[in-house]
């Protein structure tokens, strides 16, 4: 071990740089990051589960917590997708392709692929939810042998609201994956999918699923858990394979800052993945 | 656990040996209130106290504190906590405060800024005796057993004193002339008759405690919340005075020059308008009553769920300084007597 | 670190209605001093340089409350050339004492007897404007931050500014001056039955009264978070009537206060 990495390991804060190695716009008001490690040996040892998030970090500007969007299957890159809403995204939104800035993680529980081996996968996506549900995506595509049904139901405002459009849009027509997607609203009449919200994408699998094979893993907005779990529930989905990441502001990742309990548990360490099950009576949730 | 008798004549001697092992710190009487603070010798030393407004958090995890410094070529980490922190006069129920932050920093992944401090931290408890707001005895934190390095027990002309750990026990080795290690059978009785004595004392109990983690699971809508919310100010007094509660902000700092900074830990209060604020401004708790209810449970119930054990000590402290009477015995009293109204299970 | 731009911001510092004690701060924060005039371009600096025109600035730092139709027409102007605009001191962010004055009628019959002739107010000359009863910038215009004080405090306007010079947008987290009383370590007055407005005002004095031994009158403002009914409460159980309480409350509170207490 070089003298450098010595130094990166010796401490649960110690973060790491990477380099902004492509960025894009994905809609009006948010943007695709890709990275790279810039240490050798971070790169290889870099290995997380989809779900997990890292910490970004700017001196000066501060930390903030980011969901991996890119699967584990792809190596040498991670990348992100960020809306810009608060003091650190707007500074990170200026920085360009070739600027490094500081990273650690990966945190939190993430999705434990093992155990989906076989099954059916609903993946449920809206808004924003597409980035970190993104992950678990591309590995289901990657490893599509590995699992039984595999759908995609994303859900977006509009069209031009939908993150990773085209990327989406090429993965239903590659068809590895039974990928739906939706707009609340079209106005211009030329969206060739879905019209409506997600929730109406979940009654079409009804006659697919075999609901004690299938697990449901579903990210959004804080206002669309309840509806696509009464759902879920419907096709009789059994709740303890409800999977849903949650979003909480946390300054720490590593269950000491307190920020982001939710019912006793910290989101950074039990979470960002918890099964209705686990959560349904907690009031706080969402 | 080894123990000797120390005579309170060489007690001042002690002090000075002591002294030279580290920054020594101990309870002093400032005003109407008592504080840790840097002491020269023995007489500046207030053992008849119950309470400082601070426990011993803040060598632990103080106020505010760097945790790196930055420039425009790179950054370095700071750890505070190089020199050893003897604190002597620490209570039982601040003992047990420093064993729950140290499974909240230390057991899981560890935080290096408050092992660094933990580490050259040297606690020497001593004996108390309770006031009126001293809960300890329901919490179940009025004795300790570990925690501590050395722990003098006050029984008139002289001290017990109970080696915790290696560091004590080096401590004692160096005071070897100042201490006996003969317990004679008096001393056993003076002990047991002082334990009856202080046992006696408390007047404070919430008979409830045993229970509350099910009391506010059952009690998490009740209209307690909503009254007590209506009362609370959310001053944050609450949290900074309670020796288990560790929530922290983190800020950078940019000097004048903005060619230079540091990022800044800074106790927080869940009692605060903001504190559950995610980005896009969406609050998961935006009325002081929802953030009352995270205090109370996390604290009295959600701890319980976690490590077995509340999170209270029973210092008494926010019995003592909310400015409106918000507490863990009002709190409890009150949804236990919510649960006996409407359940009509108590006497 | 945070690279920020080459090129340094414009700042502009405005002054209104109010002692003026927020620019004299900014002057008298002698380690910062230099750093302050040269790490951004201060164009327009009331107390400290003579008269500029400006056509634009990044910043805009504007101190006092507001009291002329003629004030009112100058800010207007400034958030019209400024991208962020700043209120310095509690009198640009909650009205300052002269708030106290805001009652329309009361201040009619006021200005009658300072300024009255013959039971008529002459009129003003166009250099002032017509007089109007003291209120908060906020209340004309959007504000972007807000900086309390009475005045303001280096420690609490040097991370906002150079954060601010620095192209990034400062994290707004309000905090009552009891959790800087909680951290120095103090004792509570209200706990001895002696009057303070730490619970209900704006922090980032580092609670310096009550350091030493003297209560916190709320001169930097009212706290986001504060609870006036149980303030009114509390400050009624150590022995205010009702109405000191408010009027204690309202010396620095301002609108908030105002607002708070609208429906009782």
């Amino acid at each position: 071990m070089t003298e450098e990495n010595k130094i990166r390991e010796d401490h649960s804060y110690r973060d790491f740089p990477v380099e902004i190695i492509g960025l894009k716009d994905l809609t009006s008001d948010t943007r695709y990051f890709k990275v790279r490690c810039l240490n050798e040996d971070m790169k290889n040892k870099f290995n997380y589960k989809p779900g997990q998030f890292v910490i970004f970090s700017i001196p000066g500007v501060g930390e903030a917590t980011f969901s991996i969007s890119s699967p584990p299957t792809r190596r040498d890159f991670v990348e992100f997708g960020m809306r810009k809403v608060g003091t650190f995204t707007e500074a990170f939104f200026k920085l360009k392709e070739g600027d490094v800035f500081n990273m650690r993680g990966p945190y939190g529980n993430g999705f434990e692929m093992e155990s989906l081996k076989g099954r059916d996968i609903i993946i449920v996506a809206g808004g924003l939810g597409a980035v970190p549900l993104r992950s678990v995506l591309l590995y289901a595509e990657d490893r599509r042998e590995e699992f039984n049904q595999v759908f995609f139901l994303n859900g977006a405002r509009s069209p031009d609201d939908m993150l990773f459009r085209e990327d989406f849009m090429a993965m239903a027509a590659r068809g590895i994956v039974d990928t739906r997607l939706s707009v609340d609203k079209d106005p211009t009449g030329e969206w060739p999918y879905d019209v409506g919200f997600v929730t109406t994408l979940i009654p079409q699998l009804a006659e697919k699923i075999k609901a004690e094979n299938t697990t449901a893993l579903i990210c959004g907005p804080p206002g669309m858990y309840r509806f696509v779990i009464q759902e879920l529930l419907k096709l009789n989905v059994p709740k303890d394979q409800i999977l849903m990441t949650l979003e909480r502001r946390m300054k720490c990742g590593q269950g000491h800052c307190g920020h982001c309990v939710v019912g006793g548990r910290y989101t950074c360490l039990d979470g960002p993945i918890f099964t209705y099950y686990d959560v349904q009576h907690e009031k706080e949730l969402i | 656990m080894k123990t000797y008798t120390m005579d309170k004549k060489v007690f001042p001697e002690f002090i000075k040996l002591v002294k030279s092992k580290g920054k020594l710190f101990g309870p002093i009487k400032q005003k109407n209130k008592y504080s840790f603070e840097e002491i020269n010798d023995s007489s500046d030393l207030d053992f008849d106290y119950q309470r400082t407004i601070i426990g011993i958090k803040k060598f632990l995890t103080p106020p505010k504190y760097k945790t790196m410094i930055f420039n425009k070529e790179g950054t370095e980490d700071v750890f505070d906590g190089d020199e050893t922190n003897i604190v002597i006069g620490v209570h039982p129920c601040d003992i047990h405060s420093v064993k729950i932050l140290d499974r909240l920093f230390l057991a899981n992944i560890k935080d290096p800024y408050y092992a660094k401090k933990r580490d050259n931290l040297v606690i020497i408890g001593h004996s108390c005796l309770p006031d009126d707001n001293c809960l300890c005895h329901s919490t179940g934190t009025d004795m300790v057993e570990d925690g501590f390095d050395l722990f003098l027990t006050d029984l008139g002309d002289y001290y017990l004193v109970w080696v915790g750990s290696d560091k004590g026990l080096s401590l004692t080795i160096a005071a070897d002339n100042l201490l006996s290690e003969e317990t004679t059978e008096e001393s056993i009785r003076d002990y047991v008759a002082w334990q009856q004595k202080r046992s006696s004392m408390f007047k404070k109990g919430m008979p409830s405690f045993k229970y509350m983690a099910d009391i506010m699971n059952l009690n998490y809508d009740s209209d307690v919340w909503e009254q007590f919310g209506e009362k609370c100010l959310s001053c944050g007094t609450c949290s900074l005075v309670c020796p288990t509660c560790n929530c922290f902000n983190v800020e950078d700092i940019i000097a004048m020059n903005t060619e230079e900074g540091f990022r800044e830990r800074q106790l927080d209060s869940c009692t605060l308008p903001y504190y559950s604020v995610v980005a896009g401004d969406h609050d998961f708790r935006p009325n002081r009553t929802a953030r009352l209810k995270l205090y109370y449970t996390h604290k009295l119930k959600d701890y319980i769920g976690r490590w077995g054990q509340p999170g209270c000590v029973g210092c008494g402290r926010c019995v003592t300084y909310c400015p409106v009477n918000i507490n863990v015995v009002t709190v409890s009293d009150a949804l236990f007597g919510e649960v006996c109204e409407t359940q009509e299970v108590c006497e | 670190m945070w690279k920020r731009d080459e090129k340094k911001p414009v700042i502009g510092i405005f002054g209104f209605s109010g002692c003026a004690g927020d620019q004299l701060a900014i002057l008298h924060m002698e380690e910062h001093t230099v750093d302050f005039f040269t790490q951004a371009d201060i164009k327009f600096f009331h107390m400290a340089q003579s008269h500029q025109e400006v056509p634009k600035v990044d910043v805009a730092l504007v101190e006092g409350s507001i009291n002329t139709q003629r004030q009112l027409k100058e800010l207007k102007e400034i958030r019209e050339m400024a991208d962020v605009v700043v209120a310095l001191g509690t009198c640009a962010c909650y009205g300052g004492i002269q708030y106290l004055g805001e009652d329309e009628e009361t201040f009619k019959e006021r200005m009658k007897y300072v300024y009255g002739k013959n039971g008529e107010v002459p009129e003003f000359l166009d250099l002032v404007g017509q007089p109007k009863p003291a209120q908060p910038i906020s209340d004309f215009i959007e504000v972007d931050i807000m900086i309390p004080g009475c005045p303001i405090s280096a420690e609490n306007f040097v991370p906002i500014y150079t954060k601010l010079i620095s192209g990034l947008k400062p994290q707004k987290y309000p905090m009552p001056v009891c959790v800087e009383c909680k951290y120095e370590g103090n004792d509570c007055f209200l706990l001895h039955g002696k009057f303070c407005l730490g619970p209900v005002t704006s922090a980032g004095c580092n609670a310096i009264c009550p350091s030493l031994d003297v209560s916190c009158v709320g001169c930097f403002g009212s706290y986001e978070g504060a609870n006036f009914p149980a303030m009114i409460d509390k400050l009624k159980e150590i022995g205010l009537t009702e109405e000191d309480a408010i009027r204690k409350l309202k010396m620095f509170g301002g609108n908030r206060v105002e607002e708070a207490l609208k429906g009782d």
